[in-house]
């Protein structure tokens, strides 16, 4: 990379040089011929051959020279890892076609100078930004060249005062003129050239580094699906021991119990009643214990809270990982919710601002519970989202899900994508729910 | 490399160097220049010139204080189309200067002269139709005026009226033709001594420029080229071969004419008004009497007059272009200028009115000719039916005479050169 710029520097360098020479040639012929014209009295004979009326050789010379060493200036000064100024490229152009202007348009070497003033500067700039550039350069070619301008406005013909010297002066101009300008353009090839080389090879340098980066993902996709199996086969492992431990230990203790009665039922019915009595005991612990098991198995924030407080910690979890606002309004009396209603709501929120965040690329979510107004006795739940929502909607597990976890609690699930993504439940109430 | 030159800095010092560079410019004096050549605008002695050029510049610096207007001097008229190309070249060329025929349409298409349309139409004082018709269309090209008119000499026909009243001939009025001037010519062409040459002869120095232009003929065609296959030209080079075919093997020199035995031979006005005046007059035309008359035309009522116009115009380059217009009315279109000009003798003005000025009309009973006679070619508009540079002007003048001499067939000879020339 480093010998990159520097070679490019370098070619510019060449390039900044080689332009100096073929301007003052131009110049200087055109100022030494106008007064080899006038000393050796050719001058009537030569204007019969002139175009237009040539301008001040004079004030041409000496403007090429000034303008020139301003252009070298902001050219030399402008360095490619400096921050780049739209202006100093305007700059660059007017004063350029200023030479060329001077000039009559007679040499466009200037302008392939400018073109890779251009590219060399493209680094940190936006296509469309590169696009308008070279699009002003072409145009710049295309409004300094002689044989297109010349039909729209009178030119002189700079190149005629080549040939108003001797021959043997005359041959060795245009050859010390074609061999610039030949060099100019050699040049201006190899810095495209090693321009769209190191483009090329930039490219590839990212290809690489995405590839690298796909690998690293799909190693930790792996190595989460194994994170999941395994915590799969704990909770397996948890709820069998649950099983085993609680309705296992209720359900062997009932069925040796009932195997008593069955025995003693015939010969001592009245001992029965106080062996079921205690079977019943026996349930009842069950029961418990299945509680408490099912109360292990709910998730963790509702287990020790409310369920507007286990919301408010989950939005704060998301809000802390995530730059997303989340607004939560909960309008809900006093309930007593069953436990089974409490999950499929906190659920079914939780799975929305996933979804926000993750497929609509949300900045706004706002979480709306209240009791309906328009139907008695049901609650409603609104998710909302100023994401990139989608036209169709094509239900997937997540969705799925939810909606089957809401039918579970004999409520409706909607959703709509056009404007966000808005996802609404309803759900009846149930008598005793209401406090 | 070049750290210490900041870009603000950079700004702030070109921005600066322009601006002293302005103020110079703004508190320079204006200095009009001007581009003129001595020794009379046409080739006769003169020496008027900047007598004439140093008034009007006295007096337009007079009303313009603060303008300066500067010339170089001792500029010969043959020197003068190269002295403006170098200024041409080097950029310098003068706001203001004289042009003649021959270099006006290679400044026009060059871009040396400023278009003059808007100054024609934006000054109040300025009446295109104080000039005579045809003298503005003459510093036209493509439709943009660029040049006025300083002053014309057009082309007059010298007559030995002597000559003519011993021959029983009377003078021929100013209708007269080609066909006229063949049979004074046929009449007047004798061998008085009886010593088997001719030594009486019609006309000298009549030449194919003059029968194409009394026919109204013009050769240049709009792109450039030389047209000569035309039977009207043939028509007139015959004529002219047949004028020719009168005088026998001899040809007439300018010692008959000053000798008294030619009767007619063409003159332009500035010649004419140089020999007449005293002492000119009695040294060269002594022993006959003879004035000046229009020239022939090809039909009688279709005259068409030759001659020769000294222009003025300004330079595309001038930075003074409003300053640079009042000069130039200053020497084309004021009347005092123009009656100056045209009381020493050195050219015919193109402001129609000044002809009719007790003055002028005195000046010119005094030397034989009358304002009627200058008005009705002035009208016409002396014009060069032949617009070629030096160069090709002398090759046509010589392969011209040479085929009037030598050829029979003047078809084929014409076509060949019209091929010959337009190659060059």
């Amino acid at each position: 990379m480093f010998s990159y710029f520097r070679t490019v520097s370098r070619v510019r360098s060449a390039l900044i040089f080689i332009n100096y020479m073929i301007i003052m040639v131009y110049a200087g012929v055109f100022l030494m011929g106008t007064r080899y014209l006038v000393v050796h009295q050719e001058s009537l004979a030569f204007l019969s051959q002139l175009p237009h009326i040539p301008k001040d050789p004079q004030i041409v010379f000496i403007g090429c020279f000034v303008l020139y060493i301003l252009f070298a200036i902001l050219l030399l000064n402008s360095k490619q890892n400096q921050i780049f100024h739209f202006i100093d490229l305007i700059i660059e152009w007017v004063i350029s076609f200023a030479i060329i202007l001077l000039l009559d348009l007679s040499t466009q070497s200037i302008v392939l100078l400018v073109i890779c003033d251009c590219l060399y500067h493209v680094r940190d700039l936006k296509n469309s930004q590169i696009y308008c550039m070279l699009t002003f350069s072409i145009v710049l070619y295309m409004f300094s060249n002689y044989s297109i301008m010349s039909q729209i406005i009178a030119l002189n013909n700079l190149q005629s005062y080549f040939t108003v010297f001797s021959p043997t002066v005359n041959a060795l101009l245009s050859s010390v003129r074609t061999i610039l300008e030949g060099l100019n353009l050699l040049l201006f090839i190899l810095f495209i050239a090693y321009f769209t080389v190191n483009q090329y090879k930039e490219k590839e340098n990212i290809a690489q580094e995405l590839e690298m980066v796909n690998e690293v993902n799909a190693q930790l996709r792996h190595y989460a699906a194994i994170t999941e199996q395994a915590a799969e086969n704990n909770e397996r492992k948890r709820i069998a021991r649950e099983i085993h431990d609680t309705l296992g230990h209720a359900l062997t203790g009932i069925a040796a119990g009932i195997d008593a009665c069955l025995i003693m039922i015939d010969k001592k019915p009245e001992l029965v009643k106080g062996q079921l009595q205690r079977i019943r005991n026996v349930v009842t612990e069950g029961i418990g214990d299945v509680r408490n098991s099912l109360q292990k198995l709910r998730p963790g924030a509702l287990e020790q809270q409310s369920l507007e407080g286990a919301l408010k910690k989950m939005i704060q979890e998301f809000v802390s990982v995530s730059n997303v606002d989340i607004v939560l309004s909960y309008k809900l009396p006093e309930l007593d919710f069953e436990k089974t209603k409490e999950d499929a709501l906190f659920r079914m929120i939780q799975e929305c601002i996933t979804n926000s965040i993750r497929h609509g690329h949300a900045k706004h979510v706002a979480v709306r519970i209240e009791t309906d107004q328009n139907i008695p006795d049901h609650i409603i739940v609104v998710v909302q989202d100023d994401g990139q929502g989608c036209e169709t909607i094509h239900p997937g597990y997540g969705l799925m899900q939810m909606a089957e976890r809401i039918s579970t609690i004999h409520g409706t699930l909607s959703y709509e994508g056009k404007d966000g993504f808005v996802c609404k439940a309803i759900i009846p109430l149930q008598k005793g729910e209401l406090k | 490399m070049m750290a210490f030159f900041k870009k603000k800095e950079l700004l702030i010092m070109m921005v600066v160097l322009g601006l002293i560079a302005a103020l110079v410019y703004v508190q320079r004096p204006v200095v009009l220049k001007l581009g003129i050549f001595t020794g009379g605008s046409w080739n006769v002695p003169s020496v008027t010139t900047y007598e004439f050029v140093d008034e009007i510049i006295e007096r337009f610096e007079q009303e313009h204080p603060g303008v300066q207007v500067e010339y170089e001097a001792g500029i010969r008229r043959q020197d003068y189309p190269t002295w403006m190309a170098d200024r041409i070249l080097t950029g310098n060329c003068p706001d203001v200067f004289l042009i003649l025929d021959e270099d006006f349409f290679q400044y026009a298409q060059l871009g040396v002269l400023k278009n003059l349309n808007s100054y024609l139409v934006s000054d109040p004082q300025f009446d295109p139709s104080r000039y005579f018709p045809g003298a503005l269309e003459h510093g036209c090209f493509d439709s943009k005026q660029f040049v006025l008119p300083l002053e014309s000499s057009p082309e007059l026909m010298f007559v030995n009226v002597s000559m003519l009243k011993q021959e029983g001939i009377p003078l021929p009025d100013e209708n007269w033709t080609v066909d006229d001037l063949y049979a004074i010519c046929e009449a007047v062409t004798k061998d008085i001594d009886h010593n088997g040459t001719v030594d009486q002869f019609g006309i000298v120095g009549y030449n194919w420029n003059h029968i194409l232009t009394a026919y109204g003929i013009t050769i240049n065609d709009k792109d450039g080229k030389i047209k000569l296959d035309h039977p009207q030209l043939r028509n007139a080079l015959q004529q002219l071969k047949d004028l020719d075919a009168l005088n026998k093997t001899i040809t007439p020199t300018q010692q008959d004419l000053d000798e008294g035995k030619v009767a007619f031979a063409p003159m332009d006005y500035a010649q004419f008004v140089t020999y007449n005046p005293y002492p000119w007059r009695i040294k060269r035309y002594s022993n006959f009497d003879w004035l000046c008359i229009p020239m022939p035309s090809q039909e009688a009522g279709k005259s068409s007059y030759g001659g020769a116009w000294l222009s003025m115009g300004i330079s595309s380059r001038t930075h003074y272009g409003n300053l640079s217009w009042q000069l130039l009315k200053e020497f084309c279109y004021r009347e005092e200028s123009q009656k100056k000009m045209v009381l020493n003798g050195s050219g015919v003005s193109a402001l129609q009115g000044l002809l009719f000025e007790d003055e002028i009309i005195d000046y010119y009973s005094g030397i034989d000719i009358s304002s009627s006679l200058i008005n009705t070619i002035m009208q016409k508009g002396p014009h060069n039916s032949i617009m070629l540079d030096d160069d090709r002007q002398t090759f046509l003048d010589v392969q011209i005479n040479k085929i009037l001499d030598e050829e029979d067939e003047l078809d084929l000879s014409l076509m060949e050169l019209e091929r010959k020339i337009n190659k060059q």
